[in-house]
């Protein structure tokens, strides 16, 4: 990255002088930060082997609470998971969850759907497209297929760019 | 240090009485104090 | 420099005994004797005398955790200004640095909280995932203020030398702001009481100790010094914008900052 800003450097283009050294500051330092850290945790990884020599390991199953036999319908899933921060961030994105309620002591069968809806998807339609779409709707006659009013538009704008330039 | 520790200690004993139900409006609460206080060093008014 | 390194030794040290003072004064609170202060050092030790058990389910991961965790708030020490004395390494930008080595912490204890398959742990990693994101906002909020005053992005400019008392000179009610939006954030990303209770048994109301149900031995001692640390490191910062004299001699600063009085 640095030879290229160099490189653009050396052109001595005016836009070309990007200050790189504080970006080469800023990475190397970051790589001293994540250095310090690979080797703390590689120190660390030592300390724990030895702290494992000549133990007993055992194994069994996921601690549970007496919730000890799942099955694969029964999951914390990818929904499960992001449902409290989706409920939170709801105003900046609308979710929709189709769950019909439960009826009665046993409960045959229900399913649970959610979607999360694109805000702006949602929001540009009613509010920027429909108000374009009206107001062209209306300059419409500009477009009446004169070919000679046509070329006179491009004359009045030649003129009218003349006042400018 | 001390003095933070104890806060928290007393935080503790004081709110364990309660539920707390509004968890993320009382860490809100945080970045609004935080929002509060930036905008009145930006010194707009 | 070797002070530094000292005070940084000095905080690994002393960590478990703040933990410490927390118990003892929730066990005054509720009438009671409580644990000794010490307590703390005496759990490390007993964790790391033991063997551990591992669910059938986990992988590397799992076992990858507790030391990642650790390693990143160690590495995040180095960069604390301890009793107002200048950090053991600094540069421009170290404060985000230091703020994104914890979120790789988080990941990690998430990552080895979900490898269990447990979906308890899982919905404590989902609570995780889901208050530091507002815990963020409010600390790049402070971030830039203090960018503000300072015009510097170090922890080192914010918390050593003079500077507190330079900040609270030149905006002192806004920093009491500050102070207090930094203690809501101690205590939600310590799990402590009002977000998360530390004592509860009960894995349902839990966030950072349901994750951690299923670490036992060494691994447990490697996260609760990790949790010891992190709570030394949120306090550090606290502490020395409550108060931000300087003394003549370094030990009396440690002394005035460990202290409080």
């Amino acid at each position: 990255m640095f030879l290229a800003i160099k490189a653009v450097a050396a052109l001595g283009l005016d836009y070309g002088r990007i200050p790189f050294e504080p970006f080469a500051h800023y990475s190397a330092a970051i790589t001293l930060g994540a250095t310090l850290f690979l080797a703390a945790t590689l120190l660390l990884l030592a300390l724990r082997r030895m702290f494992y020599q000549g133990k007993p390991i055992g194994h069994g199953g996921t601690w549970g609470c007496g919730f000890t036999q799942p099955t694969a319908r029964m999951q914390y899933t990818g929904s499960s998971y992001a449902a409290s921060i989706l409920a939170f961030f709801r105003p900046a994105a609308p979710l929709e969850e189709i769950h019909p309620p439960v009826a009665g002591l046993f409960p045959r069968e229900t399913h649970y759907h959610s979607h999360v809806h694109d805000i702006v998807e949602r929001h540009l339609n009613c509010l920027v497209v429909v108000p374009i779409v009206r107001l062209f709707d209306r300059l419409r006659w500009i477009q009446h297929g004169d070919i000679h009013l046509y070329i006179g538009y491009i004359l009045l704008a030649i003129v009218v760019l003349l006042f400018f330039v | 240090m001390v003095i933070v520790v104890v806060t928290v200690g007393i935080t503790e004993s004081v709110m364990a009485r309660y539920r707390m139900d509004r968890v993320p409006k009382f860490v809100l609460t945080a970045f609004a104090l935080a929002f509060f206080a930036t905008i009145v060093t930006l010194e707009f008014i | 420099m070797i002070e530094s390194v000292m005070l940084w030794v000095f905080a690994l040290v002393s960590a478990p005994l703040f933990a410490g003072i927390i118990f003892k004064v929730k066990a005054f609170f509720g009438g009671r004797r409580g644990s000794p202060l010490l307590i703390n050092y005496y759990t490390l030790i007993k964790l790391i005398k033991k063997g551990s058990v591992y669910s059938s389910s986990t992988t590397f991961v799992f076992k990858l955790g507790p030391v990642v965790n650790l390693g990143t708030i160690v590495t995040a020490l180095f960069f604390l200004p301890i009793a107002g004395h200048a950090p053991v390494l600094s540069f421009n930008g170290d404060a985000i640095f230091v703020l994104y080595l914890l979120g790789l912490a988080r990941f990690f204890t998430i990552a080895a909280a979900m490898d269990t398959a447990s979906p308890f742990e899982g919905m404590g990693a989902a609570r995780e995932a889901y208050f530091p994101i507002i815990c963020e906002a409010s600390i790049f909020m402070i971030l830039i203020l203090f960018y503000r005053l300072t015009g510097d992005l170090t922890l080192g400019a914010f918390l050593s030398g003079g500077q507190p008392f330079g900040l609270w000179q030149t905006a002192g009610p806004p920093l009491l702001f500050v102070v207090i939006a930094l203690f809501i954030i101690l205590l939600t990303e310590n799990a402590r009481v009002p977000v998360d209770d530390p004592a509860t048994h009960l894995e349902l109301t839990m966030i950072h100790e349901v994750m951690v149900l299923d670490h036992s031995g060494p691994d447990l001692a490697f996260i609760e010094m990790g949790a010891f640390l992190k709570l030394f490191f949120y306090s550090a910062w606290i502490a020395r914008l409550i108060l931000p004299f300087e003394l003549a001699h370094p030990l009396l600063n440690l002394l005035l900052f460990s202290a409080g009085w």
